[in-house]
């Protein structure tokens, strides 16, 4: 009964006109500490995600080198190694799909059928069978809008027109006609869609589609681009550059070390897929970090001012309650509830101006991030602990400040005002 | 009948400053009886204030007892002071001591919230009562700031009846009144002080001596009779 008794004393001096600039600041300031920890919680979750979830974060390009092809097959027996192929399955094979007027198909391969998750129909078993992501964006990424997204589990069953460039010599001139006459002759290839997979899982472009070796083998030419070099006689020269390195895939992100440290004990040289700059990362992520805190610190001072200038205002009113009987805790709470309830309203009110700018903004302008798979989250744990820690605060200054005003003589409280 | 509502036994109350010692109350006794309006009158500095101030358990004095309805109140807890002071002590203070953010009523019913005894739902109607009591019925629903300084202090009167207190303890009520309102506040005073409670007025005003049923003297920390009715 006391406690709905304070609330209600409590609620009749909450919005009056002397709070109301204290409310504005207080509800612009966490507001944009909210934009701020997103950007922070982006930073880190993006570093994390790919690591974690990216298989190319697991992914090393061993060279040939000087090694035989028994050297590099063995490289299968080393411990948390799960696929060893070709590196001509490395990058992804490129097409203007020929029944749409614009943008472009990947096709990646699937070297370990444990890099897909599966949401409906089933892996790629045969020739020219493709999987797609369920949210399907066959577009260059910097074309991307928000309403090029489509439903791939609707395209279930229904065929992509591609050219194949397996007939095509890359190391040849693109000027020469033997060249152009391939580019030409290339064959058609038909590919069927028989799932669709979650690109969110493991943070694949939205325009990836994934299909067997042997489809790769049906699209890609052997040659991946040749080096040009020039003769005595000032002409062209270019080498072919067949696919002789290896793509090794790891089980897990943890075991890559591992895996590198053994392929360097046997002699190989490799270079990581992906590779994210943790520094670079940490650059990024302490500029939005340190503007927070200080945010912070300057939302708690003005609290802290505000709470100062209220009970040193309300000593007749606070002398008054210790005369009609009110204890000290109870003062202290009373205080206390109209200082969190106005502190509350205003991140409510943050809050909701905030998930409007957050649905604008990442539906609008963050659609890039979309195409990545990853979603820009809210970072509910973030914001919670910030008001935790305005919660704590609070509490901790209104009773100093509560205790130092009733350690006064109550009769001379009430003539002050 | 005359029942002895509160008493004060070799009450001192001495305040330590950085120079000196000053005795504000020096070994005051005496016994307030119900149904009485005391005047406790004297110069400023005299230790009426401090005086109130026990006996209104606002202040502990430094040796001495007090004791409220037979109980000696000497050594309670802040809570239970607390306690008796939300129901058995009414205040009213020369500057009225009204929440600007409470109309009358919501003023009047602030010590009620604390006690367990009214129900939520007749606290309004025992607030208007009050109001009613002391003349107030037509500004039931105005704020502070839309009232006299008389109208003020009546609502003053009018919270401090609000959980029937047997004692009603008045520091200076007419310091800021005119003559006429004065003799209002005098009389609701006197009329509270008929109906059996216990009044005791610190005040300056000599017209206080025509309400008075006995007139009480501080004098440098002592507390003298100066007319006993």
């Amino acid at each position: 009964m006391k406690g709905n008794s304070l609330k209600e004393i409590s609620l009749k001096h909450l919005f009056k006109k002397e709070n109301a600039l204290f409310i504005t600041i207080i509800t612009i300031l966490i507001l944009i500490i909210y934009v701020l920890l997103t950007i922070s919680n982006l930073v880190i979750d993006y570093y994390y995600s790919m690591n974690r979830y990216n298989y190319l974060a697991r992914t090393l390009i061993v060279e040939k080198g000087d090694k035989s092809e028994k050297d590099l097959d063995d490289i299968s027996n080393i411990k948390h190694v799960v696929a060893n192929v070709s590196n001509k399955y490395y990058n992804e094979f490129f097409a203007p799909i020929l029944e749409r007027d614009e943008g472009q198909l990947a096709i990646g391969a699937i070297i370990n059928k444990k890099d897909l998750k599966i949401v409906k129909g089933r892996s790629p078993e045969n020739l020219n069978e493709i999987v797609i992501p369920v949210k399907f964006c066959p577009y260059n990424e910097f074309d991307i809008e928000k309403d090029k997204f489509i439903n791939g589990n609707k395209l279930i069953g229904s065929t992509f027109t591609i050219k194949s460039d397996k007939s095509v010599n890359y190391n040849l001139d693109h000027d020469d006609p033997k060249y152009l006459e391939m580019m030409d002759k290339r064959e058609t290839v038909t590919l069927t869609i028989v799932g669709t997979y979650d690109s969110t899982a493991n943070l694949v472009e939205a325009d990836t589609a994934f299909a067997t070796i042997k489809t790769i083998d049906n699209l890609k030419s052997p040659y991946h681009g040749g080096h040009g070099v020039i003769d005595s006689d000032g002409n062209s020269i270019f080498y072919n550059d067949e696919y002789v390195d290896r793509m090794i895939r790891v089980d897990s992100y943890k075991n890559l070390d591992y895996v590198k440290n053994e392929l360097t004990k046997q002699g190989f040289d490799f270079w990581e897929a992906m590779s994210i700059d943790l520094m670079e990362f940490l650059t990024i992520l302490l500029v939005p970090l340190v503007v927070s805190i200080i945010l912070l610190i300057v939302t708690f001072v003005l609290i802290k001012n505000f709470i100062n200038k209220k009970l040193n205002n309300r000593h007749t009113t606070l002398g008054l309650l210790k005369a009609i009987g009110y204890t000290n805790k109870d003062i202290k709470k009373l205080e206390f509830t109209e200082n969190i309830i106005i502190t509350l309203f205003c991140a409510l009110v943050s809050f909701i101006i905030y998930f409007i700018v957050y649905l604008v903004v990442t539906k609008n302008f963050l659609a890039i991030f979309n195409y990545y798979s990853f979603t820009v989250k809210i970072p509910l744990f973030l914001i919670t602990v910030l008001l935790i820690f305005i919660i704590i605060f609070i509490k901790v200054i209104n009773n100093r400040v509560t205790h130092n005003i009733l350690k006064q003589n109550v009769m001379q409280l009430i003539k002050e005002d | 009948m005359e029942v002895e509502s509160l008493e004060i036994k070799n009450i001192t109350k001495k305040y330590i400053t950085k120079s000196d010692e000053v005795m504000a109350v020096d070994n005051v006794s005496y016994k307030f009886l119900s149904g009485k309006f005391y005047a406790i009158m004297g110069h400023s500095g005299s230790g009426k204030s401090t005086l109130i101030s026990i006996l209104g358990t606002l202040e502990v004095p430094t040796s001495g007892s007090c004791i409220i309805g037979k109980k000696d109140i000497s050594n309670l807890s802040d809570e239970k002071l607390s306690k008796i002071r939300n129901k058995n002590i009414g205040f009213i203070f020369q500057n009225y001591a009204l929440d600007p953010n409470l109309k009358s009523y919501e003023n009047v019913i602030l010590p009620m919230y604390i006690n367990e005894k009214i129900k939520k739902e007749d606290r309004k109607n025992k607030a208007i009562e009050l109001l009613k009591y002391v003349n107030l019925e037509a500004r039931i629903e105005h704020y502070p700031r839309e009232l006299s300084g008389g109208e003020q202090q009546r609502v003053a009167i009018a919270r401090a009846l609000a959980n029937d207190p047997d004692i009603i303890l008045a520091d200076e009520p007419t310091g800021n009144l005119d003559e006429k309102n004065e003799e209002i506040i005098f009389d609701i005073l006197k009329k509270i002080s008929i109906s059996g409670r216990t009044v005791i007025v610190v005040s300056h005003n000599n017209n206080i001596l025509k309400y008075a049923d006995v007139v009480l003297y501080m004098q440098n920390g002592k507390l003298g009779v100066k007319n006993e009715g």
